[in-house]
């Protein structure tokens, strides 16, 4: 009975990586990092987290982790309550809903996504801050917060697929 | 047989998970619009609930930012000693140069104490500092604030001004049990009311989210000169007055004035909140800058 018990708490424990991983990108989203000026176009790496997780194990990272996460991300970017919360669901959806024709294709197919997702979500949040705030805001930090994310988005997804090899290899 | 029939059953089962994974994204999506419009029409609620968030993370992104702040460490000490001798040689030249400031402020402070005697004036209120580290560079591109690990137990108040060593980066918008959160005067939501030290003209520090914010309401007949130093005039009794906060660095008919911040507020690892309080002392007495700080965190 005990091993048995030891291997499900082991399965659950791996389980919990998406989230995790989830939570630790979005927690280092916003620590000072040793480059100036970076907390101001720092890339969206919860959004990639997101992403990445929706497509490959939604089983493990549903879209209440998904709204969670940005829950944090707005509480900790001083944003809007709900903004990221929203912004994240609809990612999750749109990345579920497309996983089956990405999983075939070559990784190219699955960055190209990301690009289209990151650009929408780009105009959508600041669209929104825009409204909420009733004020005109400059729009070059987020094009080159964006730009940043989609060049490092092969690198993260990278990290992402070796974590996800090395711990839900069984799970 | 039986694999048949639990076959059966997953396949009946699949549509009822579509749906309901369908209905899931619905409501959450309705949940967050509905938060965003109770945040428009009750914003403190949602400071509130994003300082409990903030407090119960802090512990993980002070973690976090640990092995980070280290690297930087190393780094800047790296660089250090590859600029040893040149820093070197700077640091003599300015060290003569602050002694003969230091002498010329020790007589001007004598002199200052004797004539305030003579007058029997009331001395401003002095300040006390709260020292703390900087564990999230919150904002994005949105927004431009910080998260520090102090808060009301360490006697932080909303409304307090925050410097780093050089000069005021901003002010304190939300305060939580262990944590608080500074708005930079980039910000877009930021106005800090200033003078000009050398006219005494004064003017409201607008930030834009732009690296340089705006002087607004400057009177027209104002005399603004590029390399003006720009700080706090004390005005709303918010901030005490005279705390640095930069210099003019562009002057402009139409679009106005624009300050470069003294303290480089693309990097800011530890900041001061000064505390503003009714204590004795005086505001222009520079040793009461020169105190160390009340509590390292």
């Amino acid at each position: 009975m005990w091993p048995q018990l030891g291997q499900r708490l082991d399965q659950q424990a791996r389980a919990t990586l998406p989230l995790l991983s989830g939570l630790l990108l979005t927690l280092l989203n916003v620590v000072v990092w040793p480059i100036p000026f970076f907390g101001v176009i720092t890339p969206a790496l919860s959004l990639v987290a997101v992403y990445y997780w929706a497509v490959y194990r939604p089983d493990l990272f549903t879209p209440l982790m998904g709204f969670a996460l940005g829950l944090i991300h707005d509480s900790l970017n001083g944003l809007p309550l709900g903004l990221s919360a929203l912004l994240f669901t609809a990612i999750h959806q749109l990345a579920y809903a497309q996983r089956r024709f990405f999983v075939g294709h070559p990784f190219f197919m699955l960055w190209a996504g990301f690009a289209l997702t990151m650009v929408t979500v780009a105009f959508c949040q600041w669209l929104l801050i825009t409204i909420l705030q009733w004020q005109r805001l400059n729009p070059a930090p987020i094009v080159m917060q964006s730009i940043l994310t989609i060049t490092l988005f092969p690198a993260l997804a990278w990290l992402l697929i070796s974590l996800q090899r090395v711990v839900l290899r069984q799970v | 047989m039986a694999s048949r029939s639990k076959n059966l059953i997953y396949a009946s089962a699949l549509p009822w998970r579509a749906y309901a994974q369908r209905f899931s994204y619905v409501l959450l999506l309705g949940v967050a619009l509905g938060l965003l419009v109770i945040g428009q029409s009750k914003p403190a609620v949602m400071a509130h609930v994003r300082l409990q968030v903030i407090d119960a993370l802090a512990p993980a992104l002070d973690a976090v930012s640990r092995p980070l702040e280290l690297t930087s460490q190393i780094v800047n000490s790296v660089m250090s000693y590859a600029n040893l001798r040149v820093e070197n040689a700077q640091l003599k030249a300015a060290n003569v140069q602050l002694t003969q400031w230091q002498n010329a402020a020790l007589a001007l402070q004598q002199e200052n104490r004797e004539l305030r005697a003579l007058l029997n004036y009331r001395p401003e209120p002095g300040l006390s500092y709260i020292t703390a580290r900087v564990i999230a560079d919150a904002g994005g591109a949105f927004v431009r604030s910080l998260v520090i690990t102090a808060g009301k137990q360490d006697g932080v108040r909303e409304g307090m001004a925050a410097m780093t060593g050089d000069g005021l980066i901003g002010r304190v918008i939300e305060v939580g049990d262990w944590s608080s959160r500074i708005l930079l005067m980039t910000d877009v939501n930021s106005r800090i009311p200033v003078m000009l030290s050398d006219s005494g003209d004064h003017a409201i520090l607008a930030g834009d989210n732009a690296p340089e914010p705006r002087l607004l309401y400057l009177s027209l007949d104002a005399d603004v000169k590029l390399g003006a130093r720009v700080v706090t005039s004390g005005h709303g009794g918010v901030f005490p007055p005279n705390l640095a906060v930069g210099v003019v660095s562009a002057v402009d008919p139409r679009a106005g004035a624009t300050v470069t911040p003294i303290a480089a507020l693309g990097r800011i690892n530890h900041v001061r909140l000064v505390d503003f309080s009714l204590k004795g002392g005086a505001v222009n007495d520079f040793t009461a800058q020169l105190q160390p700080a009340s509590d390292q965190r």
